[in-house]
């Protein structure tokens, strides 16, 4: 696809194959992660909000090597054509940066993000008090830096499109803490990177809204068992709680 | 240097400067003679342009600083690991990231040994309530086009050196740059970001293997880029056609007649590799310049806050807090 309104490079180009053999095997020991965690811990996480000055509110989330930015614009007029005149909008819009993954990213939003536009919105909305706000809408914009793990990734766009919402004030039932796991057959593992998920049998996402003990969105996929899908869950809840304890510190900080 | 200017400056929430002192003019004379005052903030909402022409008769600016003070420039490299090179710049408010991926494409039939430099500008909606989602602005294809031209005339890396096997493959760098916050003087902070990033870049070692007509890398970054030169953009904004500013924040930007951009390179303080002014109001011949020594210096400083930043350490785990 040509892209008039971009500088553009030669019509095809690929990222290079590594030499064969130069990636040792992936390993996963439950005990000991490649990064020093065991299963049932999520990687340090540091969180600041107000960043984007002429945002509305904005945070910036890091995690690991995972950096992810967030600006929320609003509630400001409703640009599309279904207006709602009792209920508020929440427009979400999730972006990798071209240089944030192991391949280069077009700017051309794929369906990865277009998923992951969506997931936020289904996430953030049950939190908001839209009904506060009817006619209007709240742009949420998200752009990751840095990748490692794209389920980690969703969840990190969700707690800080969170942070975002109450940096800039808006109404909230509570704040969204979202976590991610991965399944290693019968074990799961909290906030898979890259590299652990590429070799998970599957993952999922959970956002929920610890001081009201309550669940906005999951989001699994792969094949487990009823029990495995339980522990994870079960899992995901107190790593939420925990995300949520830095929320409120970094916004607590920023007052 | 910069708390002093700033402590002799009349900052628009710090000494209570009332309106009614400050009125020259129209609905504001009026207003003021009937003992009408406003306090700055709203003031500043109504009438921005107003608002800055009395700061700038005064010969300070709304932020503090004098008309001739850059922004200082903070650099990090290295805040993006998934890059083959990265650079976060900082001027003031403004903030970029710039990340260099390097892929393989075969080259053109008539140039079987060039690679190629894709310099591209991103102004996501993120950044300012100005951008909506969609194809990139004006002002970010102007950028990226300028910067291609640039790069290419002025030679910057040897297209030659990003050849991996004549005729079949050579290095793709596209460097993608990001603006996380706009706080004004965007193209400063992007070249900045470009220059430095490519300095940080580091290929991999890549053999080209005839049989299956493929390149395979090793896993380890390790070969530099051969930079000839550092690139330094200067910025300044023309403010009712005859205040010079430098480096104008995002507030003052809106209401700027004129912007001049000096393209130098720091080694050779009397090459420059580009100017542009960009439309708007005329100026004379003078300004432009009398904008040069200015900019000469601030080169000077960038240079050195870049070679702080590679002292600093390369690919160092750096909390890039934006």
């Amino acid at each position: 696809m040509s892209d008039r309104k971009r500088v553009t490079g030669p019509e095809k180009s690929v990222a290079p194959l590594l030499e064969t053999g130069s990636v040792p095997a992936f390993i996963f020991n439950p005990d000991r992660r490649h990064d020093g965690r065991d299963v049932n811990h999520l990687r340090p996480v540091f969180m600041k909000s107000g960043v984007v000055r002429q945002a509305n509110g904005s945070a910036y989330l890091e995690a690991g090597k995972l950096k992810v930015a967030c600006a929320v614009y609003g509630p400001r007029q409703n640009q599309r054509t279904k207006i709602s005149a009792t209920k508020g909008s929440l427009g979400c819009d999730f972006k990798f940066s071209p240089f944030s993954g192991g391949r280069r990213r077009s700017y051309m939003k794929d369906e990865q993000e277009r998923e992951y536009s969506l997931v936020l919105e289904q996430a953030l909305s049950p939190a908001v008090r839209l009904d506060l706000i009817p006619k209007s809408t709240v742009d949420i914009f998200v752009q990751v830096l840095e990748s490692d793990g794209s389920a980690a990734c969703l969840a990190a766009a969700i707690t800080c499109a969170s942070l975002a919402l109450a940096d800039a004030g808006i109404e909230m039932l509570d704040a969204v803490a979202a976590c991610s796991a991965g399944y290693f057959e019968s074990t799961v593992c909290l906030d898979p990177t890259g590299e652990e998920e590429a070799h998970e049998g599957g993952s999922l996402v959970l956002s929920y809204m610890p001081s009201l003990n309550e669940v906005t969105h999951v989001i699994q996929s792969g094949e487990t068992s009823t029990a495995t899908t339980v522990k994870a869950l079960e899992l995901c809840v107190d790593a939420c709680s925990q995300i949520h304890a830095v929320m409120q510190q970094s916004l607590i900080a920023n007052v | 240097m910069a708390p002093a200017a700033a402590a002799a400056a009349p900052t628009p929430a710090g000494n209570g400067t009332s309106v009614s002192a400050m009125a020259v003019d129209g609905d504001v004379a009026a207003a003021a003679s009937q003992g009408f005052s406003l306090d700055p903030d709203t003031f500043q909402k109504i009438h921005p342009a107003e608002f800055h022409r009395r700061f700038l008769s005064q010969g300070v600016r709304a932020d503090g600083r004098p008309l001739q003070k850059f922004r200082k420039a903070k650099i990090s490299l290295g805040p993006v690991s998934t890059a083959n090179g990265s650079a976060m710049v900082r001027l003031g408010d403004t903030t970029i990231i710039c990340g260099v991926k390097a892929e393989v494409a075969e080259p053109k039939p008539a140039a079987p040994r060039s690679g190629f430099i894709v310099p591209n500008l991103d102004l996501p909606p993120l950044c300012s309530p100005n951008y909506r989602p969609g194809p990139p602005s004006e002002l970010a294809q102007t950028v990226s086009e300028y910067m291609d031209q640039v790069i290419k005339s002025c030679d910057l890396v040897n297209p030659e050196t990003l050849c991996i096997e004549p005729g079949h493959a050579v290095w793709v760098l596209y460097v993608d740059i990001v603006c996380l916050n706009h706080g004004g003087n965007v193209v400063d902070a992007a070249m900045i970001a470009l220059a430095a990033a490519l300095k940080h870049t580091r290929l991999p070692q890549a053999t080209y293997y005839e049989t299956e007509s493929t390149v395979r890398v090793t896993d380890t970054f390790t070969i530099p880029l051969s930079v000839k030169r550092t690139l330094v953009p200067v910025t300044f904004g023309v403010f009712d056609a005859a205040v010079v500013i430098a480096d104008p924040t995002a507030e003052e930007e809106a209401h700027l007649s004129t912007t001049l951009t000096y393209v130098l390179d720091a080694e050779n303080g009397e090459a420059a590799y580009g100017v542009l002014k960009s439309g708007g109001s005329a100026v004379p011949r003078d300004m432009l310049v009398a904008c040069w020594d200015d900019a000469r210096k601030r080169a000077v400083d960038v240079v050195a806050a870049l070679a702080e930043a590679e002292q600093a350490g390369n690919r160092r785990p750096d909390v890039a807090a934006v």
